[in-house]
């Protein structure tokens, strides 16, 4: 498995030197999620307890992440992350994610409320984890950049995100919004996988449930623009397609294309 | 039920109108007691006035005193003057009753008034006066035209209607306004109760007064405090459910990763797969359950005026791709424009399920119908296949396919009776026909 080794290796070099801070309660899970971090790369982490020790930490030390539980004892996850957020710390702008049981519409809506980049319901696998931590870090760095965060150049091709357009080898494509929208998400992760989940909550941010046929809806509008790429692919390196491949059991990936003319 | 509400009075009206008639029946009362005082008055002055009239006789005709002897001739001067008075139509009025034999103007009804006093009507006037016996048998009597209702009297009853005019008018008017008052306080408290329907378990009304409304209020709060304890506790335990499996789900999870990563590229490894994927469909159906549990227990918490055509779109845009992709099988729609008040994202959800099941069962090539129309009083969304149609028709949903049909359906139904809506699924054409139907309303009567 070439690919996934790729990926890993991806993955080392966008994590490596992060830190991250943990807030787990149950030991198990805490260790197996510091372990898959630290595996991927991560050098420096902290795995809290409780709500409280999370505060303190993150008044303290400068986190790349923050990993949050919400059912933990004293301070829950949500109020913990919004006092973060108001102190000032050195931690208050990291880019923070839930990860929980409490999975219902309104409480993801309190996680995103309280200052929360991501939501994420357990169980969730180590790749599913691993790629939305990426494209979290990734989306900040972008912002750094105004001008990288509305135009991605991935050699021959470019999406631009204020125009809502993008074009291949200076053709321009004709996308559905919905398209658009896909192909912009795996274009900010390029060379990284992007989990089916994420492209849900990103490119069908305006349903607030995920139907159970969501899998095959997203395959179907991957597939029509995977055709719409090819088409206007021309003598793209044989090696080099299909421009957007599966990888791992459940992720999808725009290949880097930098090296490309 | 036989009777129906028909009683449509508002409580001031119906207030000023009881206040009123109340106050009329005990003026009218009142009136009664002081007319009969007065014509006693007027009586017994009538009365003295002949008492003192005899005195004077017996002083003219000593008859009459204690000369017996001239008893006689006293009686028969009497009975001239009497004779006299009534042919003049005198305001005195004197008979005789000689030794039992009554003379002409000797009164058949006599009353007694008070003690030593009579009345007695005669020609249609009423008098009062006195009898006084002579000792054989022979009677006096001496009486007074009783006077007819004085100035004054009549003044004041003049004004009397005048004052109970304004009294009754008072009342009508501070009994309206106490109504008023009243009225609104109720109205205030229906809203709440309106509210607390649409699912806002949190409105309370502020308890200003301790008066019977005003405890009324507290039991109200008291009430929907315990409604929400009970709402918030179902919700704990609930999330609590949920933590309690999910935490050793993502445990088992983290575990067959971990395993199949070991594993590598073997027979091995694709058995854990498969044993994760079956994990993702216990997640899945765990996940509709809590989701159904989630839009059961909350109200409709985004109420706000939608576009219900739109609303079916969203729901054909998740199906129509995959329906053409993989199953060549058509949506068609005819969606009349139609907004209510609701919650958009949940009557997504409800026909996001429908169109699933439709899709499930529809052959290759088939057509799913889907239609709005737009009545006065409601919305009506029907969703048509050409599937086998429904086999059994049974209310209770399949409770053995978690995750598939009958969470769908319960799903659909939570969120019809959510808005007050009715749903049903029937034999139709050619497949099953489900029709939802969500009443329409306006702003008014959910805020």
């Amino acid at each position: 498995m070439t690919s996934d080794d790729a990926l890993d290796e991806r993955l080392r070099s966008l994590f490596a030197g992060c830190s991250a801070l943990v807030l787990e309660d149950e030991a198990e899970l805490a260790g197996s999620l510091a372990s898959a971090l630290s595996r991927h790369g991560f050098a420096d982490m902290d795995v809290v307890s409780s709500g409280t020790a999370a505060l303190t930490q993150a008044r303290e030390k400068a986190y790349d992440v923050l990993i949050l539980d919400r059912q933990v004892p004293g301070l829950d996850g949500v109020s913990a992350l919004e006092r973060i957020r108001e102190s000032g710390g050195p931690s208050a702008d990291a880019p923070a994610l839930f990860l929980t049981a409490l999975g219902t519409e309104r409480q993801k809506v309190e996680g995103l409320a309280a200052g929360g980049d991501d939501y994420i319901v357990k169980p969730v696998s180590d790749t599913e984890l691993l790629a939305r931590v990426a494209a979290m870090i990734r989306r900040r760095a972008r912002w750094a950049t105004p001008e990288q965060a509305e135009r991605i150049e991935n050699g021959p091709l470019l999406i631009d995100s204020r125009a809502m357009s993008a074009q291949l080898f200076g053709q321009p494509l004709d996308l559905t919004p919905r398209e658009q929208a896909i192909l912009q998400v795996l274009g900010e992760s390029t060379g990284l996988p992007v989990t089916r989940s994420m492209l849900w909550s990103r490119c069908w941010s305006d349903y607030n449930f995920m139907p159970s046929n969501a899998a095959n809806t997203i395959d179907v509008h991957v597939s029509r623009l995977r055709k719409k790429l090819e088409a206007a692919s021309g003598d793209l390196d044989e090696a080099l397609r299909p421009l957007i491949l599966s990888v791992r059991s459940q992720g999808l990936m725009l290949r880097d294309l930098s090296q490309q003319g | 039920m036989e009777r129906t509400l028909s009683r449509k009075v508002p409580i001031p009206i119906l207030a000023a109108l009881t206040m009123a008639l109340a106050t009329t029946l005990a003026v009218a009362l009142v009136t009664l007691v002081l007319w009969r005082i007065d014509t006693t008055a007027r009586e017994l002055r009538a009365a003295e006035n002949a008492e003192r009239e005899y005195a004077e006789l017996v002083e003219k005709l000593p008859g009459l005193g204690e000369d017996r002897e001239m008893a006689g001739l006293a009686l028969a001067a009497l009975g001239d003057l009497g004779a006299v008075a009534r042919e003049n139509g005198q305001a005195r009025y004197i008979a005789v009753n000689r030794a039992a034999a009554q003379e002409a103007g000797w009164p058949s009804d006599l009353d007694p008034l008070a003690p030593g006093y009579v009345r007695f009507r005669k020609g249609g006037e009423a008098y009062a006066g006195v009898v006084r016996g002579l000792g054989d048998d022979s009677e006096v009597l001496v009486a007074y035209r009783v006077a007819s209702i004085g100035p004054l009297t009549q003044a004041f009853w003049r004004w009397g209607a005048a004052i109970v005019a304004v009294i009754v008018a008072i009342t009508g008017l501070v009994a309206w306004i106490t109504g008023a008052a009243i009225s609104r306080r109720i109205a205030r408290l229906n809203a709440l109760c309106e509210r607390v329907g649409e699912g806002e378990v949190t409105a309370r009304h502020p308890v200003t007064t301790n008066d019977e409304l005003g405890t009324l209020a507290t039991h109200m709060n008291a009430m929907l405090d315990e409604l929400q304890r009970r709402l918030e506790a179902l919700r704990d335990t609930a999330d609590g459910l949920a933590h309690d499996l999910r935490t050793p789900l993502a445990r088992v999870q983290a575990r067959l990763s971990r395993l199949e990563d070991l594993l590598g590229d073997t027979r091995s490894a694709a058995e854990v797969r498969l044993a994760s994927e079956e994990l993702a469909r216990l997640m899945e159906a765990f996940n509709a359950l809590l989701e159904l549990r989630e839009i059961e227990t909350q109200g409709v918490f985004s109420v706000q005026p939608f576009d219900v055509a739109k609303a079916i779109e969203d729901a054909i845009e998740l199906y129509e791709a995959v329906a053409e992709e993989e199953r060549d099988v058509r949506i068609v729609r005819e969606l009349g424009e139609c907004r209510t008040m609701g919650s958009a994202s949940l009557v997504v959800r409800a026909v996001a399920n429908l169109l699933d099941n439709a899709l499930k069962v529809s052959p290759e090539g088939a057509t799913i119908r889907v239609t709005l129309a737009c009545r006065e009083d409601a919305a009506v969304i029907r969703v048509a296949d050409e599937g086998p149609g429904v086999v059994t028709l049974s209310d209770q949903p399949q409770r053995s396919t978690l995750g598939g049909h009958g969470i769908g359906l319960r799903i659909v139904r939570a969120v019809t009776r959510q808005h007050g809506g009715s749903f049903s699924l029937a034999n139709g054409e050619k497949g099953a026909l489900a029709e939802l139907v969500l009443p329409r309303r306006t702003y008014r009567q959910v805020s």
